[in-house]
């Protein structure tokens, strides 16, 4: 054996680790593992399956609630409006009517001017 | 008198015209409903026209929307009493006195002495050729009409309403003068 030998067997001798050594490594996986730490003030949402359901049945229910809202005004309006259709209509046939009865009476005073004028 | 009380008058005097800017729906007249038998009335501003335009989606009521869609305001206060006497021409001059020259022309105006039967006709008068307006006064002993029709109506218009409008296409055009009668 040379001298080579034998500073090669020295360095790759058997040793054994240090005490604790297993739980020093184990914790220092965990420390690198961690999150990075928040700055002060600021908050991590951690969006879990019970609060996602309440955000979504919130949504739904704010859908609901403003669909359920244009249909009730769109009712309101069309109510509104044929109202108002059948007052335009009553109106219109009022107006008419008295317009034929104004129409029909001067009619008939030109119709007496005119014998009037004949007799004389 | 600060803002808010100049806006509050303000509002109370648009509120309470409840007729069109020019012709005012006299207190007393709905006074008469109390008294009437039967009672019509429609009050319908622009905005409520335009509304109702929209929902004259049939073919019968074409002509009619196309009218609707121009006009700013229908009033109509119609009265019939059992009896004779219920109303006053104190009532119908309220009303009558604020159709005068140069804004109002009195294109017809039928009275009936022998049977207290009384037509008038006013149209609202512009710079233009355009009608601008339209009021019926339509009395009778046991009967009061009054129309306020306000915004713009050619001849055709006046056809169309109900079939025959009544006011014959001549005397529409041609914005007749006044016809006045006694007795028939």
């Amino acid at each position: 054996m040379n001298d080579v030998e034998r500073q090669l067997k020295h360095a790759l001798r058997r040793c054994d680790p240090p005490a604790n050594f297993a739980n020093r490594v184990l914790a220092r996986v965990a420390a690198e593992n961690e999150e990075p730490a928040l700055r002060p003030g600021t908050h991590r949402f951690r969006l879990s399956w019970p609060s996602l359901r309440w955000a979504v049945a919130a949504i739904v229910l704010l859908i609901v609630t403003v669909m359920g809202y244009r249909i009730h005004e769109r009712r309101v309006e069309e109510a509104q409006a044929l109202a108002a259709k059948r007052q335009v209509m009553i109106a219109l046939r009022i107006t008419g009517a008295k317009l034929r009865i104004a129409k029909q009476r001067v009619r008939a005073v030109e119709e007496g001017q005119e014998k009037t004028g004949k007799t004389l | 008198m600060n803002r808010i009380g100049i806006l509050f008058v303000l509002t109370v005097t648009m509120v309470a015209g409840g007729w069109a800017q020019e012709l005012k729906m006299p207190v007393d007249l709905d006074k008469l409903a109390a008294k009437a038998s039967e009672t019509t009335e429609v009050t319908l501003n622009g905005h409520m026209l335009q509304l109702a335009a929209k929902f004259m989606n049939d073919e019968d009521d074409r002509e009619a929307r196309e009218l609707v869609k121009k006009l700013k305001g229908i009033y109509v206060r119609s009265f019939e009493f059992d009896g004779a006497g219920e109303y006053s021409e104190a009532d119908v001059e309220a009303v009558r006195s604020q159709l005068k020259p140069p804004l109002w022309e009195k294109v017809v105006g039928v009275r009936s002495k022998r049977d207290g039967e009384n037509a008038e006709v006013y149209f609202k008068t512009d710079n233009s050729d355009v009608i601008a307006g339209l009021v019926v006064i339509a009395a009778d002993p046991k009967e009061l009409t009054i129309v306020h029709i306000d915004g713009p109506l050619d001849p055709s218009d006046l056809e169309k309403i109900g079939g025959d409008f009544g006011v014959p296409r001549i005397e529409a055009q041609a914005k007749p003068k006044p016809v006045k009668a006694g007795a028939r």
